[in-house]
């Protein structure tokens, strides 16, 4: 039993290292904005929310990290070519990631059908909380995917949440009027770091 | 300067601000592989025993890498597998990784990244583009020890952060890359890592790997995600691959950023995960 479950666990893994590097690459980014669009649309017309039981889109948010890279979990589901990417703002080794392949094959074979739907996957916890994983799937594809705030308004998982893109302000900003803590900027040497704006920061903290 | 925590909003001067602001926050800064290191926490116990000690551990762990990786002093172990007298297998696990995380790194950018076909360096093993992200990353678990602390940790312009139990995000500037002393736009950020690359602090020194020649075209290219390494390498890409960047980055999913071209147009994106 135990090394049938190993077999099975291997192939999710395998399959969702097959399936990610082409959808890191192109399908999944080309998706998104018509995911995000889709996403919204079903949520606020209502009609195909289904709940949660059959997907289990477990995924390790603490490990962000790793996040973008190992991105796209994929799995093919049935012969109408189902396809399910939980993209997760965590999956951080096969385990997890095997756990979210099954979770977006149960997903996709529920979906199969027709126009976007959304499946929350299961609860997972993580050294950063609670953190729950909804995906958005429309003709078997996943076109997007979102950490969301776990049932507890955890608070941590809202910042996990609002962590998944972080927003750029649009306008400039005053370094000494906005709670700037560093700067990115084109790599510096020891030599331009007494001019530059992060000595200044560093100095309130010292 | 003064930088103002959300525990002194609203505290009505009950507690003088400042003070509890310098209680909650720390910094360190050290010159590692010739540049500085910024470490800043903020939390209870910013400036208690365990975060210097995790400060100091982050430090030496970072000059290890320095001593393996640096191609500068001839006796590193770059600079010995790059004069044949080691092997891969013989070097230090981590340059192995390193070696492995450079052909990705590699395939993933279209060759815009590649650690084999640096100027100067063709066809020798030279990391310099990743290693130093990929050590701050990995040197950043000495914080694991003391879990609470929002930790902040910036080399270079490049820079990594987490939000132990603090409930605001880091606030990260980016740098114009026309006026040093000026940020061009602002960014929240909770857990991940913010890296820039371009031409500002140095000249051109980003070279296009498929023909040999200074790139010009994007003057600067701040990305935003998860891991700092990749958003290391993400921008790195993205100006080595000059205007073309513009229709490359929505590729980059689950990132945010922006690019400045020559001409001081800002494109910036925002792709979901």
């Amino acid at each position: 039993m135990r090394r049938i479950l190993i077999a099975i666990g291997t192939t999710l893994a395998g399959l969702v290292l097959l399936f990610s590097f082409p959808t890191s690459l192109n399908r999944i980014a080309a998706a998104n904005a018509i995911g995000a669009a889709a996403a919204g649309t079903t949520t606020a017309a209502g009609t195909s929310t289904a709940d949660a039981t059959a997907a289990t889109a477990a995924a390790d948010a603490a490990t962000a990290q790793a996040a973008a890279d190992a991105a796209a979990a994929t799995a093919a589901a049935d012969s109408n070519a189902a396809t399910a990417a939980a993209d997760a703002a965590a999956a951080q080794v096969a385990a997890d990631a095997a756990a979210a392949a099954q979770a977006a094959a149960d997903a996709a074979a529920a979906a199969a059908a027709a126009s976007p739907v959304t499946f929350d996957g299961a609860v997972a916890s993580t050294r950063y909380g609670n953190v729950q994983v909804r995906i958005t799937v429309a003709n078997g594809v996943v076109m997007a995917s979102d950490a969301i705030a776990a049932p507890s308004g955890d608070r941590k998982s809202v910042q996990i949440t609002s962590y998944a893109v972080p927003i750029l302000n649009q306008e400039a900003v005053a370094t000494s009027s906005a709670k700037i803590a560093m700067v990115s900027g084109a790599t510096y040497t020891s030599g331009g770091y007494v001019q530059s704006l992060q000595s200044a920061l560093d100095q309130a903290g010292l | 300067m003064t930088a103002t925590s959300p525990a002194t909003t609203g505290t009505g001067g009950v507690i003088e601000p400042a003070r509890l602001d310098h209680d909650r926050r720390r910094a360190w800064v050290e010159q590692i592989m010739g540049m500085p290191i910024s470490v800043h926490v903020r939390g209870t116990d910013a400036r208690g025993p365990a975060a210097a000690a995790a400060a100091a551990k982050l430090f030496a762990d970072l000059r290890e890498v320095d001593r393996i990786f640096s191609t500068y002093q001839d006796g590193s172990e770059i600079s010995r597998l790059g004069r044949g007298e080691l092997t891969l297998d013989q070097c230090d696990p981590a340059v192995r990784e390193v070696h492995r995380l450079c052909a990705i790194a590699r395939e993933r950018t279209d060759g815009y990244v590649d650690a084999w076909a640096v100027p100067g360096r063709l066809g020798l093993f030279d990391p310099t583009v990743l290693v130093k992200s990929w050590a701050v990353a990995r040197a950043a678990r000495h914080f694991d020890a003391v879990p609470a602390l929002a930790l902040a940790v910036g080399a270079g312009g490049d820079i990594l952060v987490t939000p132990g139990d603090e409930p605001d995000p880091w606030i990260i500037g980016i740098q114009d890359p026309q006026d040093r002393s000026a940020t061009i736009a602002s960014v929240p950020v909770h857990d991940g890592g913010i890296a820039t690359s371009g031409l500002a602090a140095r000249g051109a020194h980003i070279f296009d790997p498929h023909t040999g020649a200074a790139v010009t075209e994007v003057v600067s290219a701040t990305v935003i995600g998860p891991s700092l390494m990749w958003a290391d390498v993400w921008a790195t890409a993205v100006v080595a691959r000059g205007a073309g960047a513009v229709d490359w980055v929505p590729t980059l999913h689950g990132t945010t950023g922006l690019l400045v071209l020559a001409d001081g147009t800002v494109h910036r994106w925002q792709n979901a995960a």
